[in-house]
């Protein structure tokens, strides 16, 4: 049990950086907020070098299917987690700790309310 | 009395744009906003994403307000009306009165009115107990509603609605009220909300009253044939006539003709959301512009430095506004450069 | 030989749009465009595949010229179309076949206004029995007969059958009021219209459907598609929905039956190969895509106007020529074009020349030139050679998806290093 996660959350400039208030109010400790200009900038290596430097999870915010200003940014970084995820998984990692959620810049309520729900599930896992 | 060379009326969508584009040609804009905010009506719209965007472009608004607030050389005068405008050598001379009562005058060399459009009043349908019966919501109620909660509740009792009716044509279409025209956004909107929340509340039915659905944007066609064939969207193309309340268990009941056997049938409800058409803008009626047999403004005022944009021309939705005050800032630009 | 991109930008002149503008397409969108644009000193070329353009360029929002006078500062080519295209915003090359030639243009930027198409296809209908819109509107204008004839016989029920395709396009609803309207004023014939969904959200829409009702038209909305059946001198239509009584079934006789023409994309795939543009879902150019805002496409300095993207009706069109103006004539503004920042660069000696960031650069903003030696950029005069992956400044929007997406890890951005 894990009462006060360490989170690294990476915003994209399209939306996640709009809503970046919203998911500082996520209630509990640590939470770091990265902005990248698209959400497909975000590599393997930028997954791995937070949980090495001792974060508990890796969250990305970007833009909806088809709302990319880059076509298919978000639809990379979606593969890429899902990917590593999967990939970490096998050796142990639980999969609470990745999350990918979709948002734009109007959707900050909904992306805290999302956030949160995921917060406390990966607050009852055994890290 | 302060000048610009540029005064544009109204801080919605259209505006916003207009200003963004003419301070590319180096043009000095000053914009100028009844409302303490910008932004106009499509300010406060939620997203209408289910799996995918649905097109519905209020992202878009956000982003160019935030573009608009990060330019120091655009002037934006909050909480100022304009009510009148005159004629002088040179140009045209603006009059603004502030919220709290001072008046003060502008001197523009031209004027682009977008003072955009209101949600037409729902309590005028008297028959749909707007304003009276909690739980019937307009679709811009609606639309703030899962802007600041991120979900529907009923407002009576803050439960979780299970059968949702829309009703489209609120406002327009209807010869009684003197509205032969169609607002064209509605039925797209309604079906957007209608994808959006399917999306995350699972387990609700909606049933959505048309008369005709209209397209709006590419790719449409898509977006209705998913709806069509999810199990718990039932489209019927009738209208009904009166929404009454059951106070015993809080629910709303409505009689309608039944379209394949043309009977008339009752159906009891939770939430029924009434999809409002467009009306021009309250404030702007009062202003010298020559209106159409719509009752929105004409296009040409047939004065000289006068451009007009938006929705204040006509029922649009925030794409086309978009594209219209463009195709306006080129034409100003256009104007300006040939004095 | 430079091994860095930092020392290369202060020896390449800064971006300096010349006002040249390439249209593809003579319709109303490109004409008009053209037009205007001229009018602000740009140098404006009309490409068109046709013998002549198929509107009128015009002077001013209300005065036309004949469709043989082109204005000044355009160049209209007929019998013209885009076969390669390369380069990027201020300096593009179109090669373009004209009348057999090949010809390159340099444009900086390129409007492509090439508009939807339409087809004319009748598989289930009567033959001799069926008209298109279009040329049922065409033989109204000219008939001055007393009553209506089609192919000898004398029409006394016409039905018009609408959304079996394109229930999505409001364009035919147009025209169809208008035909029925002027049917209507000339001959008594027994009206009837089948759609889906009449479509009035156009100006002065629903005052037309209206009127058409109270001249007597006679307007059935369908969610099964009616039969038909040929008989000898007339046909028969039966309309039955699923879940409504039988005895409710309509069954019309009529003389003659009218469809609209049916809209489709008409080239747009191939135009898409050779521009680096997808297509929508429906075959269209561009996607539909709020970030674009109906005009935008991937690819800087490149625009999409009108029918090509959607078939819009031709007053929302006119609207999009002149917004297209303001995004072209802002571009133009002033003395530099200043690209924006970040911008990605490829470290040239660990270029792999895997040619992954070549495919996955949403803005075909990456090219690989094939020069002597490789993993080297190399300074010519006042121009770059190259032969490792090269992100060209004037097309790169700073996303970072090649970053991300290069195995060999040798893209990093310029000025704004993201923080790991």
């Amino acid at each position: 049990m894990n009462s006060s996660p360490k989170i690294v959350t990476f915003c994209c400039a399209g939306s996640g950086a709009y809503v970046v208030d919203y998911i500082k109010k996520l209630d509990q400790g640590q939470i770091e907020v990265i902005e990248v200009p698209c959400a497909g900038r975000i590599e393997a290596y930028s997954f791995l070098e937070p949980l090495r430097n001792g974060a508990d999870a890796v969250f990305v915010v970007a833009c909806h299917e088809e709302n990319c200003e880059h076509l298919w940014g978000n639809v990379r970084a979606k593969k890429r987690i899902e990917y590593l995820a999967a990939k970490l998984g096998m050796i142990g990692v639980v999969k609470e700790r990745f999350a990918f959620f979709n948002v734009s810049t109007n959707g900050g309520v909904r992306l805290l309310k999302e956030m949160t729900e995921k917060v406390s599930k990966l607050k009852q896992v055994n890290l | 009395m302060t000048q610009t060379e540029v005064l544009i009326v109204g801080g919605g969508i259209a505006g916003i744009t207009c200003a963004l584009e003419l301070e590319n040609f180096g043009i000095s804009v000053t914009l100028v906003e009844k409302d303490e905010k910008l932004g106009g009506l499509a300010a406060d719209f939620c997203c209408k994403a289910s799996h995918v965007c649905n097109k519905c472009f209020a992202c878009v608004v956000d982003k160019k307000i935030k573009e608009i607030q990060n330019k120091s050389d655009i002037t934006s005068l909050l909480g100022w009306e304009f009510t009148g405008v005159r004629a002088n050598s040179a140009g045209w001379i603006g009059t603004l009165k502030s919220n709290k009562g001072h008046i003060e005058e502008i001197y523009a060399q031209a004027i682009v009115i977008a003072g955009g459009i209101d949600p037409f009043e729902a309590t005028l349908k008297g028959e749909y107990g707007y304003g009276i019966i909690k739980n019937v919501i307009t679709a811009r109620d609606l639309e703030v509603l899962l802007r600041e909660k991120g979900e529907i509740r009923r407002p009576s009792d803050q439960r979780y609605p299970q059968k949702i009716a829309f009703i489209q044509c609120v406002g327009s279409r209807d010869a009684e009220l003197g509205n032969l025209y169609c607002s064209e956004v509605c039925c797209a909107y309604a079906l957007r909300m209608i994808a959006s929340v399917n999306y995350r509340q699972r387990d609700i039915q909606f049933s959505f009253f048309y008369m005709d659905i209209q397209p709006a944007g590419a790719n449409f066609h898509e977006l209705l044939s998913r709806l069509r064939g999810e199990r718990n969207v039932r489209f019927i193309r009738s209208l009904p006539s009166k929404i009454y309340h059951q106070p015993l268990n809080d629910t709303l009941a409505m009689k309608f003709i039944e379209p394949l056997s043309g009977e008339i049938t009752e159906e009891v409800f939770d939430l029924v959301v009434l999809s409002v058409g467009m009306t021009l803008r309250k404030e702007l009626k009062d202003l010298p512009f020559t209106q159409n047999e719509d009752g929105f403004l004409r296009e040409d005022q047939g004065e000289r430095g006068i451009f007009l944009t938006g929705a204040c021309l006509g029922p649009k939705d925030i794409e086309r506004s978009i594209t219209h005050a463009k195709a306006v800032s080129s034409q100003v630009y256009d104007y300006l450069k040939s004095r | 030989m430079v091994d860095n991109l930092a020392n290369l930008e202060e020896r390449l002149p800064p971006a300096q749009l010349k006002k040249e503008v390439l249209i593809l397409g003579g319709g109303f969108s490109g004409t008009k465009l053209a037009s205007f644009l001229a009018r602000h000193d740009v140098k404006v070329t009309v490409i068109e595949r046709g013998e002549k353009q198929d509107s009128y360029f015009c002077l001013d929002d209300k005065t036309f010229l004949r469709s043989d006078l082109v204005p000044e500062n355009v160049t209209f080519l007929p019998k013209s179309t885009l076969v390669k295209l390369s380069g990027h915003l201020g300096s593009f090359q179109a090669t373009i076949t004209t009348e057999g030639n090949r010809v390159v243009i340099e444009p900086s930027v390129i409007v492509i206004a090439t508009g939807y198409s339409k087809k004319k296809e009748s598989t289930f209908l009567p033959p001799g029995k069926t008209i298109f819109l279009e040329e049922l509107a065409e033989l109204l204008k000219e008939s001055k007969a007393e009553s209506l004839t089609f192919k000898g016989r004398k029409i006394d029920r016409i039905s018009f059958i609408f959304d079996q395709v394109n229930d999505d396009i409001k364009i035919p609803f147009f025209l169809l009021f208008k035909t029925l309207l002027s049917l209507k004023s000339r001959f008594s014939c027994e009206t009837y219209v089948f759609c889906k969904d009449v479509k009035v959200s156009f100006p002065s829409g629903e005052r037309l459907y209206r009127k058409a009702r109270e001249e007597g038209v006679l307007f059935f909305k369908y969610e099964d598609f009616p039969a038909f059946s040929d008989e000898r001198e007339d046909f028969l239509i039966t309309w039955e929905e699923k879940g409504r009584d039988p005895s409710l079934s309509v069954n019309l006789r009529s003389d003659l039956l009218v469809i609209p023409e049916h809209i489709f994309p008409g080239d747009a795939s191939s135009l898409s190969a050779i521009t680096g543009i997808p297509l929508n879902k429906g075959g269209y150019l561009m996607e539909d895509n709020p970030q674009f805002l109906s005009i935008l496409t991937n690819r800087k300095g490149i625009y999409v106007l009108g029918g090509c993207h959607f078939p819009h009706l031709f007053t929302e069109v006119e609207k999009l020529a002149y917004a297209t103006a303001t995004e072209i004539l802002k571009l133009f503004y002033g003395d530099t074009y200043h690209p924006s920042f970040p911008l990605a660069q490829v470290d040239p000696q660990k270029c792999a020349l895997c040619y992954t960031c070549v495919r996955i650069c949403p803005h075909k903003a990456v090219t690989i030139e094939k020069y002597a030696e490789r993993n080297i950029y190399y300074i010519k005069g006042n121009s770059l050679s190259w032969y490792a992956a090269y992100i060209e400044r004037m097309a790169c929007f700073g996303c970072g998806i090649c970053i991300a997406e290069c195995p060999a890890r040798a893209i990093s951005f310029i000025e704004d290093e993201v923080k790991q």
